[in-house]
């Protein structure tokens, strides 16, 4: 925890669980705490959750048969069910296990003080505890979580590129059945990297050009049947058309000196996309995860205090981030690229991942940064 | 988030004390608010709050702190936290620290009274809430305001008029609402004191305790009326106005307090009633019902509203939201959306 942290503007572990654990529709997600906690995080999911709503009197007098009571209420609802419970429970020490034992309910002990939101979601991940079948045909999507507004996109797209070599998909992490989870193929393509299940083989990342022209390089090998050809034609007309609308940009205005603050994997796709088509200066590299997690050169923007320092410091005239850096320096052009992105109307499912996401991206930046363009996404 | 449904049950519904203090310890500007519990536990309410104010086109994020309580303090207690979170706060130079207790705090018993009462040379507030330990949202609106009265003192000789008091600062109207308020004073050539607490900075509180009354937004216990009226001895009037018959009757308590001949300012309140059932002329003989159903202190409130427009409630009616709307402003809001329910 950053000393003094001031205005913390990222989710716990809890929520990064329950992250996880919604994004399978088949099963139920039961948040065993109270309403305040469960209504934040099912905001942030935007995906069916429960809750034990749990009041004082069922900490001091004991909550059990509440949930349990939940439990068999939704267990005809759903394939399987999940309980998280949350820091009060956690605390006073509840055994659960014994107590839910006629329902083989997955057990994810993430409290909101074990960490912060992308420790929850690989908590999660290693009580469901998927399983590669060998004999599986196709190729796993990997990283897409509910926290992020541009996972359909990057599920979708990520979609596209793999029918387009001719890969069928098997599972998504974490994305439609609990039972895909326990039948997933050998190979692992990754939408976000932050956010990698672990499972299978990875054939890389989904995230900027270099990175895909490498995965479908992978995937050659490892798929037999499939073919890369379109896929690789489709990377070289994205670039073109991004070098084209860069150079054209460029012959008028100066590079733009941006300021990144994302989650590490996204704010090294788009440092690269900049420096490389705009020849952009990265001005600084913020993360919401550990820095460390960058191959640049990063500081952790975990706080609201921080970010504005960061930004202050680095002199940016482009900003890429979430509406907390947006309210921070209103005046700097502002590209929305990190939770939460308030204030704006996102309907379109769109992608960071692919071809897709990196003409995205580019035609956010440069619509930001072209004199007299409105703000926008 | 706010306490505007009546459900059955709203100490499980309601969300928990720490948002509701927030409510009031956030719009203090030149203080901090110290939530000494897990960060991800300040993160919500950050979040929350910065939904809210980019309603408001309001860009300056409160500044709220974290102790960021983790395993390690949850074992060994989150004391030496909070010492450092409050020294790192008063470094930062506000003129209040208000330091809300979570859940986590309230099950592993720290004493952030004890705490808060070392000599810090500023204020520094306990708000005790406990999470949802504590009760409900309107548990730690309460709490805070009752918290944040040690900042008025023994009283300035300061300050006339009415005291704005507990103002819903998380609701999307509450600008709104306070201008029906503020045009009401001002027809009786009442000023406003104190907004006690929205956007006031706690050097500027003093001045509540010069008021000669105090309006509550509401009080359905009557918990903060009696306290503020014990304690300072202000008269309180319960409620901001709904409908012609609450505007009138709010006029007309006003006017009697402080002396004021309320004749013109009713007849003229009354006029502008008309012209805005004039406005809604359409919806006139319309049959309604109000959902979810007017509370028994707004019933007759709202019965007034609907017979201004002409429209009767029932049952059987075509059902129509039911919010409390403050004032003319807040009706208007409300008719138009009857107005879209009772032609489609």
């Amino acid at each position: 925890m950053p000393e003094g942290c001031e205005n913390p503007v990222w989710p716990c572990a809890m929520a990064g669980a329950a992250a996880c654990l919604s994004g399978f529709h088949d099963l139920g997600v039961i948040l065993h705490g109270s309403s305040g906690c469960y209504y934040y995080t099912q905001s942030l999911v935007q995906a069916p959750l429960h809750c034990t709503t749990l009041a004082c009197e069922d900490v001091i007098f004991g909550a059990e048969e509440r949930l349990r009571a939940l439990v068999a209420e939704l267990a005809g609802s759903y394939a399987r069910i999940a309980v998280i419970p949350m820091c009060v429970p956690s605390i006073v020490g509840e055994d659960l296990a014994p107590l839910l034992e006629d329902y083989n309910v997955l057990i994810v002990d993430t409290p909101g003080f074990t960490g912060r939101m992308e420790e929850g979601y690989r908590r999660a991940m290693e009580v469901i505890a998927p399983s590669v079948d060998e004999s599986r045909a196709g190729v796993n999507i990997d990283g897409i979580a509910l926290t992020d507004r541009f996972a359909r996109g990057n599920r979708r797209e990520g979609e596209r590129l793999l029918r387009m070599a001719g890969i069928p998909v098997a599972t998504c992490f974490c994305s439609g059945r609990l039972e895909d989870t326990y039948r997933a193929a050998p190979v692992t393509v990754e939408a976000n990297p932050d956010l990698r299940s672990g499972v299978g083989t990875s054939a890389g990342s989904l995230l900027g050009l270099e990175n895909l022209r490498t995965t479908f390089h992978n995937l050659q090998s490892h798929c037999s049947g499939s073919d890369s050809d379109r896929v690789f034609c489709e990377i070289d007309e994205t670039e073109e058309s991004v070098v084209r609308s860069c150079d054209r940009y460029l012959r008028r205005n100066n590079p733009p000196r941006a300021a990144i603050f994302a989650t590490a994997a996204y704010a090294e796709m788009i440092a690269g996309l900049l420096a490389t088509y705009l020849d952009a200066e990265i001005a600084v590299v913020g993360t919401r995860n550990p820095p460390s997690l960058c191959s640049i050169p990063a500081r952790e923007a975990y706080d609201l205090g921080t970010i504005g320092d960061l930004i202050r410091e680095s002199e940016p005239d482009l900003l890429i981030g979430s509406s907390y850096e947006h309210v921070t320096a209103p005046r700097i052009r502002f590209v929305g690229l990190t939770y939460p992105l308030r204030g704006q109307y996102m309907l379109q499912n769109r992608a960071v991942a692919g071809t897709e996401g990196v003409l995205s991206v580019i035609e956010a930046v440069l619509n930001a940064c072209t004199p007299g363009n409105a703000q926008r996404i | 988030m706010n306490s505007k449904t009546s459900l059955s049950n709203t100490c499980r519904y309601e969300g928990c004390t720490l948002t509701g203090a927030l409510a009031v310890t956030a719009f203090v500007p030149d203080g901090i608010s110290i939530i000494h519990g897990p960060s991800g536990c300040a993160h919500h309410h950050v979040s929350l709050l910065h939904s809210t104010l980019m309603q408001y086109d309001i860009l300056p994020m409160p500044r709220i702190m974290t102790t960021g309580l983790g395993e390690r303090e949850v074992i060994f207690g989150g004391e030496e936290s909070l010492l450092e979170t409050i020294a790192a706060a008063i470094e930062r130079s506000p003129h209040a620290v208000f330091v809300i207790s979570t859940c986590v705090t309230g099950t592993i018993g720290d004493d952030t009274e004890g705490i808060c009462r070392n000599e810090w040379g500023i204020p520094v507030i306990p708000i005790d809430c406990a999470g949802f330990l504590g009760g409900t949202f309107s548990d730690g609106f309460s709490r805070a305001l009752i918290g944040l009265s040690t900042l008025i003192g023994e009283g300035s000789a300061e300050g006339e008029g009415v005291n704005i008091v507990g103002e819903r600062n998380l609701e999307v109207e509450v600008e709104e609402n306070f201008r029906e308020v503020h045009r009401i004073l001002e027809a009786l050539d009442i000023p406003v004191n104190v907004r006690f607490v929205r956007n006031t900075p706690a050097s500027g509180l003093g001045r509540f305790a010069g008021g000669n009354v105090n309006l509550f937004r509401e009080d359905p216990g009557g918990a903060l009326s009696g306290f503020f009226a014990e304690k300072y001895r202000i008269p309180g009037i319960v409620g901001f106005p709904i409908g012609p018959a609450g505007s009138c009757r709010l006029i007309r308590r006003l006017g009697g307090m402080f002396g004021h001949d309320p004749t013109d300012a009713i007849r003229e309140e009354e006029a502008q009633w008309q012209e805005l059932a004039a406005d809604f002329s359409d919806l006139r003989g319309g049959r309604i019902a109000l959902q979810p159903p007017a509370t028994a202190g707004e019933w007759a409130d709202a019965v007034s509203l609907a017979s201004c427009i002409g429209c009767t409630i029932t049952n059987t009616g075509i059902p129509v939201p039911w919010n409390g709307p403050i004032g003319i402003g807040g009706a208007r809001r409300m008719l138009r959306i009857w107005r879209r329910r009772m032609y489609a």
